[in-house]
C-alpha cells in the first residue's frame, strides 16, 4: 500500500471508515436546504393526498376513514370519464403537432412522455377560457378541472385526492405503454 | 475559514426558505394582494381594542372610519377580491391564524365556515338580533344547531324592476301592485312576455332572470333533491321566452344589458350575444345592429336590492322611470355577514365592532343615508323610513316595499344549492335549444347531482325519475 506523501493526504486517510469523510459533510450541508424544501413541499403533500384519498373529508372538519369507497366512486363517475375524454381530445391535438416536429425516435419518446404528463393535467387555459364553468356544455371540462371543482367548490377533498391518484395511475400506465412501444421498435 | 464560509452559506440558504413564507400574512407584495385601509394610519402603539377585519367589499372601510371616530379604536380593514376570498379564509383559518379578528362571509359561504369551526359563538346577542333584525338575516347567521355565529348590517331582498313608461303604454298603469299581477306566476310571465312582444318589447334582458324565482322551495331537504312542479314551470317559462324570441339576449353584466337600462338597443340574435359582450353603447348601436332585427327595449330586470341600484346608476335619461314590484315569490341574493374569528385574541373587541355595525340604530340610519340606497336589515330603521319617497324609482316607498318582501322570505339555503342551480341551468339550456327532451334533461340533472353528491337521493315520486 502506498504511503501518503503530503499532509493533506495523511489527514484524508486519518478518518475512520465508519465516519463521514470531511468533504462529504460539506456536500450534505449544501444539499440540505433543497432536500428539506423538497420533502416538505413535494413529498409530504403526496403522502398526505394519498392519506386523504381514503377519507371522507371536506378539507375542514372531521376526517372519516372510508377504505376504497372514493376509488370505487372514481371508476364509476361519468363526469370524470367525460372530463378525461375532453382532456384526451385536447392533448391529442397538441401531441400530433409536437410529434410532427420530433423526427428522431428518442426525441419522440421524450416528447410523448412529457406531453402526456403535462397534457393530461391541463387545467389553466380551459378554466380561464370557459369562465370557470367548463362551458360550452362542459366541453372544456378537463380531469384536473373536475378535481379542482370537487375539492374547492364541492368541498370533497377526500374524493378529489382519490381522483388525483387515479389520474396519476392512468398517466403512469400510458407512459409505461409509450416506453414499451418505443423500446420494442428499437429492438 | 473555508469551513466557516461553508457553514454560513448553508445556514443562509436554509433560513432563506423561512423568509419566503407568506401564509396568513396580509398585505404582502404578491399578485392579488389585498388592499388595506380604513381608519387613520395605525401608529406604533396598538391598543388592546384595535382589531383586524378581512372583507370582500369596500363598504366596511366606512364603518371602520366611523367606529374609530366614535370609540378611538382602530380597525385595520383588509379588502380581498371576492373571487379569492373564500379560499383565502379557508386556508388562513384552516391554519388557526390569529392574524384577523373579524371576517365577513356571504350566505352561501357561511355554512362551510360554521362547519369548519372558524366562527365564534355570538349567542349572547341572540335575543337582540332576533328581535331587531329581519328574520331571514338572523337565520342565515345561525349554524345548523341554531347557534348564532354571524350578523349582517344589510338585507338584499329581490324584486322585479320595471319601466314605468312602458308599463303605462302596454298595461295602462305603472302601479306596482297592478304590475305585480303580471309577474305573479310563471304562467302569467309567459302571457306578459307575449303582450310585450306584440308591442315590440322584451320582457327581460335574457331568460336567466327567471332563476331568482327558482328558490321558493329548498333544492335539497332531508338528503333528497327537490324537483317539483314549480321548478318544471320555471323550465317551461324559460323555454317559452327563449323559443319565442321574447328576450333581448342582453346577458347580465354585458354591455347590452347595461345599455338597455338607458333606453332602446338593437334587437340582436343569441349568436351575437357573445360578440357584443364588451362593446360600449355607441359601438353596440352602430355595430351591434348588423345582422339583428331592429330596435327593442327591455321591460324589466329581476335583481336583489343592490341590483336596483345598478339599474338606477345606469338609467341615464331613464332615471326616475323605474318601479319595483313583487314576482312569483320573494327571494334574496347576497349580503355581507360579519363574524368573529374563533382563534382571535381580541374577541371582545371584535364583537363590539360587530355590534356597532349591526345592532346600533344610529349606525343603521347613517348607513342607509351614506350608502345612497343600500337596504339595511334593522326593522326599526326601515319602519322609520317607510315613507321615504325614492325619486330614482318614481317616488315609490322602496323601503316599505322591501320590508314587506323581506318578511316573506323563507330562508332555505343549503350547501348543495350552487351545484343544483348550475345543473338545473344546464338542463334548461338543453331543453330550450332542443338538444334534449324535458325527460332526458331532468334525468341527466338527477344523475349529475347524485354523481357529485352521492349522499343525496331522489324521491321515488319525482318527475321523470326512472330510478
Amino acid at each position: 500500500m502506498a504511503v501518503p506523501a503530503t499532509a493533506s493526504e495523511r489527514r484524508a486517510v486519518k478518518s475512520p471508515k465508519g465516519g463521514l469523510e470531511r468533504r462529504n459533510r460539506y456536500g450534505i450541508l449544501f444539499c440540505l436546504p433543497f432536500v428539506l424544501a423538497f420533502l416538505v413541499f413535494n413529498i409530504y403533500p403526496v403522502f398526505r393526498t394519498l392519506q386523504m384519498s381514503f377519507m371522507n373529508y371536506k378539507g375542514f372538519g372531521k376526517e372519516t376513514f372510508v377504505w376504497f369507497d372514493n376509488y370505487v366512486r372514481a371508476f364509476k363517475d361519468p363526469l370524470f370519464r367525460d372530463a378525461f375524454g375532453n382532456t384526451l381530445k385536447m392533448w391529442g391535438v397538441n401531441i400530433v403537432l409536437q410529434l410532427g416536429l420530433a423526427l428522431l425516435r428518442p426525441i419522440m419518446l421524450y416528447v410523448a412522455v412529457t406531453s402526456l404528463i403535462g397534457g393530461l393535467q391541463l387545467f389553466d387555459l380551459p378554466y380561464l377560457l370557459s369562465g370557470t364553468k367548463g362551458e360550452p356544455g362542459r366541453a372544456l371540462y378537463t380531469s384536473v378541472f373536475y378535481i379542482y371543482t370537487t375539492a374547492f367548490t364541492n368541498h370533497q377533498m377526500g374524493y378529489a385526492a382519490a381522483l388525483a391518484f387515479v389520474l396519476f395511475l392512468i398517466i403512469a400506465v400510458f407512459c409505461g405503454i409509450a416506453f414499451k412501444l418505443m423500446n420494442q421498435k428499437e429492438d | 475559514m473555508k469551513k466557516l464560509t461553508a457553514m454560513i452559506l448553508a445556514l443562509l440558504m436554509t433560513l432563506s426558505l423561512a423568509s419566503c413564507s407568506s401564509a396568513g400574512n396580509p398585505g404582502n407584495d404578491n399578485p392579488g394582494t389585498p388592499t388595506q385601509g380604513g381608519g387613520s394610519q395605525q401608529g406604533g402603539d396598538e391598543k388592546q381594542d384595535d382589531i383586524v377585519l378581512w372583507t370582500l367589499s369596500n363598504d366596511l372601510k366606512q364603518f371602520a372610519d366611523r367606529y374609530e371616530e366614535q370609540t378611538g379604536n382602530h380597525v385595520d380593514v383588509v379588502v380581498f377580491d371576492s373571487a379569492d376570498f373564500e379560499t383565502k379564509i379557508m386556508q388562513t383559518l384552516g391554519a388557526k391564524s390569529k392574524d384577523l379578528d373579524v371576517f365577513v362571509g356571504e350566505p352561501q359561504m357561511l355554512p362551510n365556515f360554521y362547519e369548519a369551526g372558524f366562527c365564534a359563538d355570538l349567542s349572547a346577542l341572540d335575543n337582540e338580533v332576533k328581535t331587531r333584525l329581519v328574520d331571514y338575516t338572523y337565520e342565515a347567521g345561525c349554524d345548523e344547531d341554531g347557534v348564532l355565529r354571524a350578523i349582517s348590517y344589510q338585507a338584499c331582498p329581490g324584486s322585479v324592476i320595471y319601466r314605468r313608461d312602458l308599463a303605462k303604454e302596454v298595461f295602462g298603469t305603472d302601479d306596482p301592485d297592478e304590475i305585480a299581477k303580471h309577474f305573479s306566476s310563471f304562467e302569467e310571465i309567459e302571457k306578459t312576455a307575449d303582450t310585450l312582444q306584440a308591442k315590440g318589447y322584451c320582457v327581460f334582458g335574457d331568460e336567466g332572470a327567471l332563476r331568482w324565482f327558482s328558490n321558493r322551495d329548498p333544492w335539497v331537504k332531508d338528503g333528497q333533491i327537490i324537483i317539483n312542479q314549480d321548478r318544471l314551470d320555471y323550465m317551461d317559462c324559460a323555454t317559452h321566452l327563449y323559443q319565442n324570441d321574447q328576450v333581448a339576449y342582453a346577458l347580465e353584466w354585458s354591455a347590452p344589458w347595461y345599455a338597455s337600462m338607458a333606453g332602446p338597443l338593437p334587437k340582436i340574435s343569441e349568436a351575437q350575444s357573445g360578440d357584443v359582450w364588451g362593446m360600449d353603447k355607441d359601438q353596440l348601436i352602430n355595430e351591434g345592429a348588423a345582422g339583428g332585427e331592429g330596435i327593442t327595449q327591455v321591460f324589466s330586470y329581476v335583481m336583489p336590492s343592490w341590483g336596483a341600484l345598478i339599474v338606477r346608476d345606469n338609467a341615464e335619461g331613464n332615471k326616475g322611470n323605474f318601479g319595483v314590484c313583487s314576482g312569483p315569490c320573494s327571494f334574496f341574493g347576497g349580503g355581507t355577514f360579519l363574524t368573529v374569528n374563533e382563534f382571535s385574541q381580541h374577541k371582545e373587541a371584535a364583537q363590539k365592532f360587530i355590534e356597532f355595525c349591526t345592532l346600533n340604530d344610529e349606525t343603521s340610519q347613517w348607513w342607509l343615508e351614506a350608502s345612497n340606497g343600500d337596504v339595511v336589515n334593522n326593522k326599526a330603521v326601515l319602519e322609520n323610513n317607510k315613507d321615504y319617497q325614492n325619486e330614482s324609482f318614481g317616488n315609490q316607498n322602496t323601503y316599505a316595499f322591501y320590508l314587506a318582501e323581506m318578511e316573506k322570505i323563507d330562508f332555505n339555503l343549503t350547501g348543495y344549492d350552487d351545484a343544483c342551480k348550475d345543473a338545473w341551468g344546464k338542463a334548461i339550456t338543453a331543453v330550450k335549444k332542443g338538444e334534449q327532451t324535458k325527460e332526458q334533461a331532468v334525468q341527466e340533472f338527477y344523475q349529475n347531482v347524485i354523481t357529485q353528491f352521492p349522499e343525496l337521493s331522489v324521491p321515488a315520486d319525482s318527475p321523470y325519475y326512472n330510478g
